[in-house]
């Protein structure tokens, strides 16, 4: 009895409410430090003009402008498609042509292979999948040199749409997590839709694809944002081509070339807020598909 | 609906385990074939492979006389009903049953037809524009069988479909089954772990263990005669009772003798006349099998009785059930010597009592202990006699039998002779009396009485009890053994030579015989010509509707279709916009409803739980007014705590579960609504194409046949090649040394499919009947080396030296005697024998 009264109901909640204080204070903090870069980024690209002082602009008002205050401003942007200097506007359409090409491609060579190893059995199918994994351990840039001569050998050289054939040639390297999917969905539905008279590809394209939503999507940002975001391999396409940029090597070049600091770092910012909108926009559109528990109800349950 | 033959199906994984072993079959049109076994006995990969989910290793498979073992699953027309239901999720009921149909490109309507037909039986017809997910595991369950049942398959199979639901659904399930099968008449084939289904649903039941058939019969054949101790125990709840034994026949009695308590039984040998011989020496140890209804308790010990001690009891209403031991010493944990009884009540009775058991002799089984096989078969192998020969006469029930000169022995006395149940003639030879006739599958076995020894034999027809008919010995049947030393036997039924499989240029390379490559062309040509007559024919058929077309008006004609295409183009697109939006208008009322009912429930929860929320504060008020006690006092404060730490979840978890409700209603109204509009604008379409398509054709009817026409020539040719190549394919087998041509090609056929290239490395082992053989003046040569006379059948003995240098011997059937040491030469008729591969001992053909 005694035990069980020191025990009691409130001490127990008073015990949980203590711990969660010190767990949520501690996530808040960490959520604060890894927001604020974001958010200066923001705050930057929307500031007439860079000083190291201010976090945040000020109101526009007549006097703010009078102390030298920075203030709330749109004119970066129209800097940034606007500039003589950084082709912004044809690295993005660059950037977004191999991205959107490659994501596709990839996606559907991806999601292939892993369907094949997930359900074919061939001969060499375990060697294979071992020699992808270990491939997929040497960092892409050790073939930089190779790449360069192999695209050179074909003219390609400079070119930067020949990037999508880069990231599209290793693309079936990272079947490891459809795959892992694919084991998940019941094989019992390929070998019904078999005896209905389906061959492989109505399989793949009518039962399974619709079952795998969550992973289609989760293929498709992988795919995107990694030619999105790359720096290395375009960095080395372009050369000094300043047509041939992608942002990511844009954007690089033009904050090491910066002459104008106070001027032109709020229209770095505002870049760099441009370049995350595709992004952040495949994700709000696709995220309603990237839930689990699509298969429910296809078996026992 | 279809008739299935599985001939020698093996099924060996890369690993060399044997899943499936030699599994043979034959199974009628319309009949409800189970099988059954503990799990890993193989009937799920058997039915598999009848599926094409699973290859077959070796062996065949025929579907309605076709061999249909490297025919795609898609191919078959077979349908699969799985454990797991195996819906696709993502469809609703009416596209999961049509998905068959629509991938076999039948038309909507007729669809639609056969979906609502399949619905109707099988009482789902509400729930067709549901997703699978928000059906109960019943419901699913129908809906996979409504799947299998609407294509109208040549065989269905199921396979353990029952096993994922409650106990009470399975039963009901079971009978649904089973009337669904009498309405359809098509081959079902029902894999299941659970005897219950077995015996209820089978017309047939096949019982599995380790890859191995041990039995196939009727459920009531598996009850009353199972074939090895494997079936007993597995057919029957409780399970049969089983005690190790021994048998040792005494003149006309039997002493059974129990080896767990030394009990000694006498049984009159008139119970235990199909008792193989051998066993009745009190030397094998056998083990006795007795049904808990087939043990009574007796008023008094005697001979006849055992004696058991009863351990517990089990009453289940209208029975009882008493286990007791035979067992000298009672041990707890071990089941041996533990009798089941099945009684209609146990007053009077109690724990520890000994009770004196009768055992029903009529239906005890006895099972051999090394083999676990029944040593009561159905149909004897064979009847023993004790008889004595003089003079080559032989003393057999009474009277005297001259033996034929081949199996002339000795004089001796009291050897057994041996005479299986089909060594006798009938019609001639000496008057036995006819005791019983039973029909054992397609076999008749006669019971006879000569004097006063009872012996079985098989029959062509059936006998009235009690007649009088002739019988005589087949002498080339029976054996004789004297002194444990066998004097005669039977020939093998078949001759067995070792062969190896060529193809026709290592044949040619090998006899450098150039008849071979003449009779090759000749084949080919002959497969060719076959191909030409088809082109022939189908030329003339082009001719023909060439000049059918002739004469008519071939614009106005066009010019009327592309009228009448115009107005239903108009006219359907017109219905089409016309249903769109009067759907969409619905749609959006259900909408506006479904969000006015939504916002109805939210608010009627948060009243809900505004009133308990004051009732509780009321009540914890009232309670620490009217309560002094201390510890109930800080009970209920702990209780008041809890409620409001936990009234917010609560309030959201019944307001979610009134919403899931809500909106499970909502979305099965708007699927089902949009589902019927597709449907609908589907079919409009779909006259609309059709339309396109005739007219098509109209426009230029000469530039469509002479496509059509074009194509099947195409068709043709690309045939007569293929048909000149397969006639091409020539296979041999070389069989001690000489070389005879496969003369079809199925042999090779089944060969190839069983072993792909590996045929040519492997080694064969043929086994011919005697009457397999052909005299010629070539093939293969055999010295004659003796005449063997059985009075009424001939055989000519041939020696021959085979590859491995040691001597064999063929016997050929024949109607005259040869002289010794004659050379004679055989064909061989290939199509009569066995093929079996040597390494993995394998039957092939």
């Amino acid at each position: 009895m005694e035990n069980v009264k020191k025990n009691n109901y409130r001490s127990h909640k008073r015990a949980i409410r203590t711990r969660n204080f010190f767990v949520y204070f501690f996530l808040i903090l960490m959520s604060v430090i890894w927001l604020i870069p974001f958010l200066y980024l923001l705050f930057q690209s929307f500031s007439s003009v860079y000083t190291t002082k201010f976090f945040m602009p000020y109101a526009n008002t007549p006097e703010n402008v009078a102390a030298g205050y920075p203030v709330w401003t749109f004119n970066n942007y129209i800097k940034l498609f606007n500039n003589p200097y950084y082709h912004f506007g044809s690295w993005y359409k660059n950037t977004l042509i191999i991205s959107a090409v490659s994501c596709i491609v990839e996606t559907v060579m991806v999601l292939g292979t892993s369907y094949a190893f997930s359900r074919l059995r061939f001969s060499l199918r375990k060697p294979l999948m071992k020699l992808i994994l270990i491939l997929g351990m040497f960092p892409g840039f050790l073939s930089m040199i190779i790449i360069y001569f192999i695209l050179k050998l074909f003219g390609l050289s400079g070119n930067i749409y020949s990037l999508i054939l880069i990231y599209i040639g290793g693309s079936a390297m990272q079947y490891y997590i459809a795959k892992g999917f694919f084991d998940t969905v019941p094989r019992s539905l390929d070998e019904a839709a078999m005896i209905d008279g389906a061959n492989k590809n109505t399989i793949f394209f009518r039962v399974i694809m619709p079952l795998s939503k969550p992973i289609v999507v989760y293929t498709l940002l992988i795919t995107f944002t990694a030619p999105w975001g790359d720096f290395m391999m375009p960095s080395y396409l372009a050369q000094g081509n300043d047509a041939a940029r992608t942002v990511a090597v844009g954007m690089q070049k033009m904050i090491t070339t910066l002459e104008n600091r106070a001027e032109y770092f709020p229209v770095f910012c505002a870049g760099g807020v441009v370049v995350s909108i595709p992004i952040m926009a495949l994700f709000f559109w696709l995220q309603k598909y990237y839930v689990e528990g699509i298969t429910g109800g296809a078996v026992k349950g | 609906m279809a008739e299935l033959k599985l001939e020698h199906i093996y099924k060996v994984y890369p690993n060399g385990t044997k899943a499936v072993n030699d599994f043979s079959m034959d199974i009628k049109n319309g009949e409800f074939i189970v099988f059954v076994g503990p799990s890993g006995c193989g009937k799920s990969t058997t039915l598999r492979m009848i599926a094409g989910l699973e290859d077959i290793t070796a062996g065949e498979l025929y579907i309605d006389g076709e061999i249909v073992n490297d025919r795609e699953a898609k191919d078959r027309d077979i349908a699969m009903v799985f454990q797991n239901y195996a819906l696709y999720p993502h469809m609703t009921v009416y596209d999961n049953m049509a998905f068959g149909l629509k991938l076999h490109h039948v038309p909507n309507d007729i669809i639609a037809e056969k979906v609502l037909w399949a619905a109707d039986i099988l009482g789902i017809k509400e729930y067709l524009d549901r997703k699978p997910r928000n059906m109960s595991g019943g419901q699913r369950q129908r809906v996979a069988l409504g799947r299998a049942i609407l294509r109208d398959p040549k065989v269905m199979l199921l396979d353990e479909p029952l096993s994922n639901l409650d106990a009470k659904l399975r039963a009901q399930m079971r009978t649904e089954i089973a009337k669904l099968h009498q309405k359809l008449k098509t081959t079902f084939i029902y894999v299941t772990h659970d005897q219950t289904e077995a015996m209820t649903l089978g017309d047939r039941v096949v019982v599995m263990k380790a890859g191995r058939i041990q039995q196939i019969d009727t459920p009531k054949n598996l009850y009353n005669y199972p074939g090895n101790k494997f079936v007993a125990g597995f057919i029957g709840t409780p399970q049969m009772n089983f005690i190790n034994c021994t048998l040792k026949r005494e003149k006309e009695n039997v002493i059974l003798h129990l080896d767990l308590n030394n009990q000694d039984l006498v049984i009159s040998y008139n119970y235990l006349l199909k008792v193989l011989p051998q066993f009745l020496d009190g030397m094998h140890p056998l083990t006795l099998g007795v049904r808990c209804e087939h043990i009574s308790l007796a008023k008094e010990a005697s001979d006849h009785t055992v004696m058991a001690k009863i351990s517990h009891f089990e009453e289940l209403g209208s029975e009882c059930l008493i286990y007791a031991s035979i067992a000298k010493e009672e041990k707890v944990d071990s089941s041996e010597g533990q009798i089941i009884i099945k009684v209609d009540n146990v007053d009077g009775l109690e724990v520890g009592q000994e009770i004196p058991l009768n055992l029903d002799f009529n239906h005890v089984y006895f099972f051999d202990e090394k083999t676990e096989n029944t040593i009561i078969p159905r149909i004897p192998e064979y009847n023993s006699f004790t008889v004595d020969i003089k003079d080559n006469k032989i003393q057999f029930l009474g009277e005297n039998v001259m033996l034929p000169p081949v199996l002339a022995t000795g004089d001796l006395v009291g050897a057994e002779l041996k005479v299986p149940s089909d060594a006798f003639l009938f019609n001639e030879g000496m008057d036995c009396k006819v005791v019983s006739c039973e029909k054992i599958q397609d076999k008749i076995l006669v019971q006879l009485l000569k004097g006063d020894r009872n012996f079985f034999a098989l029959a062509e027809r059936e006998y009235q009890e009690g007649e009088m008919i002739k019988v005589s010995l087949d002498f080339t049947k029976i054996s004789l053994v004297f002194d444990g030393e066998t004097l005669f036997a039977p020939i093998q039924e078949r001759d067995e030579v070792n062969a190896a499989f060529m193809n026709f240029e290592t044949v040619l390379a090998e006899t450098n015989n150039h008849a071979l490559s003449e009779d090759k062309e000749k084949r080919i040509k002959e497969a060719e010509m076959r191909v030409d007559a088809l082109l022939k024919e189908e030329n003339e058929h082009f001719e023909a509707e060439k000049a059918s077309l002739q004469g008519r008006d071939l614009q106005a004609e066009y010019e009327k279709l592309s009228k009448e295409f115009e107005e239903l183009v108009t006219a359907n697109n017109e219905k089409i916009k016309k249903l769109k939006e009067e759907t969409k208008k619905v749609l959006s009322e259900k909408k506006s409803k479904y969000n006015l009912e939504r916002k109805e429930a939210t608010e009627e929860n948060n009243k809900l739980f505004e009133e308990k929320k004051i009732k509780e504060k009321e009540d914890y008020k009232e309670f620490c007014k009217t309560n002094k006690d201390k510890a109930s006092l800080k009970r209920r404060s702990d209780e008041y705590h809890i409620f409001f730490d936990n009234f917010n979840s609560d309030k959201e978890n019944t307001l979610n579960l009134a919403l899931n409700e809500l909106s499970m209603d909502y979305e099965s109204q708007v699927s089902s609504l949009k589902a019927a509009e597709k449907r609908q604008i589907n079919l409009w379409k779909k006259e609309i194409s059709e339309k396109k398509k005739a007219l098509a054709e109209q426009k230029d009817p000469l530039a469509t046949i002479t496509k059509k026409h074009e194509d099947a020539v195409k068709e043709l040719e690309k045939r007569r090649v293929e048909e000149g190549k397969k006639a091409g394919f020539l296979f041999f087998f070389q069989i001690e040394g000489s070389h005879f041509s496969l003369s079809s090609d199925v042999i090779s056929n089944k060969l190839i499919q069983g072993l792909g290239t590996r045929v040519f490395t492997k080694n064969f082992r043929i086994a011919f009947p005697h009457d397999a053989y052909q005299l010629s003046d070539k093939g293969f040569e055999a010295v004659v080396d003796g005449n063997l006379d059985y009075g009424n059948t001939f055989y000519v003995r041939l020696r021959f030296d085979s590859k491995e240098g040691d001597v064999k011997y063929l016997f050929l059937k024949s109607d005259k005697a040869y002289d010794l040491g004659t050379k004679l030469h055989i064909e061989f008729d290939l199509t009569r024998s066995q093929i079996t591969e040597t390494d993995m001992n394998i039957r092939l053909y």
